[in-house]
């Protein structure tokens, strides 16, 4: 270290009282949440009271209107359904996630390869694989309803993007598909860290396979499957950019979760206000979801606590 | 004797059961997974005659498209390179040392200071999309990959000091006194000793930084017009009911976007693992 830079750094120690040295630490962490999360939420809640076009900018006061507004549209009931839809597809995640691991761990040959295979979806950028779906799923010319029809499944393509079912078949399908690797690496991981010794002695008592599973690896999974479970649900509720590449959340706002709303508020109308509005409603969502899991991971984690 | 060959038997035509399960669980998700992976990359080889050939395989690949589309996607791809590696080197400088102090240093408020960073993980970060997009707009910040670098930090930083303590905590106990005993300062202590040592974290980190900044599309579509567009945005443009038209740049286009992320995934997928075992 050069005698310039340590009379640099002599100065700055000089400057604040060794006691309080380490907060220089975190300081710039907390700038960036202060300035780059809590300032824009406070200026978030207050465009929200606003008419505010992005080209005009801040516009009249309309107070409560754009919320009002939006929870009195149709569009909120159908971004309500779908938040929760998504929000719903842990389910199939965690359980095609839970049982990739375990048939991974307990295969011998080619782990390697089959594993980085199943990481295939969601090492895709989610845009990207939206756009490949949106064309391996078209109607008239992709080949998925071709190779249905061929096999006699379907009878005629289904035009998933003018309809309300099949649209939201075909989003949370692809919500699924991508994700559920990430559920696999996290639960696979874990499963690798359970000792063989457990399963040997379980053996030798006599314990059959649905035992071992009820009173070895699901105790040891549990705390990761409920953080995966949190943690998905947050994620699951937030995604835009596959819903939006595939059907831009329509028909109508029936494949919209709240985020997609706000993000056709902002970038189709350029509405801030608007948008605004439906970014605080995300918040408080997204808390009512979580806090129960939160509080259902500290009790799960305390009595793991208690038990060892 | 003949209870034993009963379980015997017992046990195998379990094992029969669950071992074919697994191979059909297996399998069916290596189909699911590749198949539309496959026919990305099929369709980026074709030729035009060919787009809606059942065969997957073309006869005479070209890669025409991919020709066709690089003088549009070359500079996209700068932009995304740009955007992620500033993003990645920002968080870097503030994230190690805060994630240094939560992992190895003792004060008041540690743990609440440390939850107050990563609960963002678990917050609806999408809130500030709409302020920061007026305010961007007001400074002049929009359409500019500095904005963009800015954006970045409110999911790379709570994520980055997610790992990076679990990591730095690892270390062994007494690394810091032993520096003192050699003459370092808390300070030098970190830079001479930690730092060194924490370098495959670092690498990992970054890794993981460098692709959530390229993959991210929400605040690249907002936030940019034109000159500072990443690549993943432009994809926004490519869906379109005439699209179907132009399937061979569009998927060159989307695969060349793809590429990075996968492939330094796959690659790293080890190391990764045991960056954070």
């Amino acid at each position: 270290m050069s005698t310039k830079q340590r009379t640099v750094l002599a100065r700055v120690r000089g400057l604040v009282p060794e006691k309080y040295s380490v907060y220089l630490f975190i300081l710039p962490a907390l700038l960036v949440i202060g300035v780059m999360l809590w300032l824009p939420i406070f200026r978030g809640i207050y465009i929200s009271f606003f008419e505010w076009p992005l080209q005009a900018g801040q516009g009249d006061w309309v107070g409560l209107e754009n919320y009002v507004n939006f929870i009195t549209s149709d569009g909120f009931i159908a971004s309500m359904r779908m938040t929760i839809l998504m929000a719903l597809m842990v389910i199939p995640q965690l359980i095609l996630g839970v049982g990739a691991a375990l048939a991974v761990y307990h295969t011998t040959r080619l782990k390697n390869v089959i594993s980085t295979t199943f990481l295939l979806p969601f090492v895709i950028p989610p845009v990207a694989s939206g756009t490949i779906l949106y064309f391996f799923l078209e109607p008239n010319f992709g080949p998925f309803f071709s190779i249905l029809g061929n096999l006699g499944i379907v009878e005629s393509a289904i035009y998933w993007r003018q309809e309300t079912w099949p649209a939201i078949g075909v989003v949370l399908g692809s919500l699924t598909w991508t994700y559920w690797p990430w559920v696999f690496l996290i639960i696979l991981a874990r499963r690798q860290s359970v000792s063989d010794e457990l399963y040997e002695s379980a053996k030798m008592y006599g314990a059959n396979r649905f035992q071992m599973f009820r009173y070895i690896t699901y105790p040891h999974l549990k705390s990761a499957i409920i953080f995966v479970v949190i943690f998905r649900v947050v994620q699951n509720m937030l995604k835009t950019a596959q819903n939006w590449q595939l059907t831009r959340g329509g028909p109508g706002y029936d494949t919209s979760p709240l985020s997609v709303t706000l993000f056709d508020f902002a970038f189709t109308n350029q509405q801030m206000g608007r948008a605004a509005a439906v970014g605080i409603i995300t918040v408080l969502v997204v808390v009512v979801a979580v806090v129960p899991l939160m509080l259902w991971f500290e009790r799960v984690a305390s009595e793991q606590e208690a038990a060892t | 004797m003949s209870t034993l060959t009963e379980r015997n038997r017992q046990r195998t035509l379990s094992d029969w059961f669950w071992t074919a399960g697994r191979i059909a669980l297996i399998g069916g998700l290596i189909v699911a997974a590749v198949v539309p992976v496959l026919f990305a990359v099929s369709m980026s080889i074709r030729s035009a005659a060919n787009f809606y050939s059942p065969i997957w395989i073309p006869e005479a690949p070209t890669l025409k498209w991919y020709i066709q589309s690089w003088n549009d996607t070359a500079p996209l791809l700068e932009n995304s390179y740009l955007r992620a590696l500033g993003s990645t080197i920002i968080t870097l400088l503030v994230t190690v040392p805060a994630s240094y102090a939560f992992a190895r240093r003792d004060f008041a408020h540690r743990s609440r200071l440390f939850y107050a960073v990563v609960g963002v993980l678990l917050f609806p970060v999408i809130i500030v999309a709409i302020p920061i997009t007026v305010t961007f707009f007001e400074l002049g910040l929009s359409d500019n990959i500095v904005g963009l670098w800015f954006v970045d930090l409110v999911f790379l930083v709570p994520f980055t000091v997610f790992l990076m303590r679990d990591y730095l905590t690892a270390l062994p106990a007494n690394l810091e006194e032993a520096a003192q005993v050699y003459g370092c300062t808390p300070f030098t202590a970190f830079v001479r000793v930690i730092l060194p040592l924490s370098v495959p974290g670092i690498l990992a980190v970054s890794f993981f930084s460098f692709v959530i900044s390229w993959n991210e599309f929400f605040f690249g579509l907002l936030l940019t017009v034109d000159t500072a567009k990443p690549a993943i945005a432009s994809l926004n443009a490519a869906v379109s009911s005439e699209a179907t038209l132009k399937q061979g740049t569009i998927m060159a286009r989307t695969v060349l976007i793809s590429l990075p992320p996968a492939l330094m995934y796959l690659f790293a997928r080890k190391s990764l693992t045991q960056t954070f075992q």
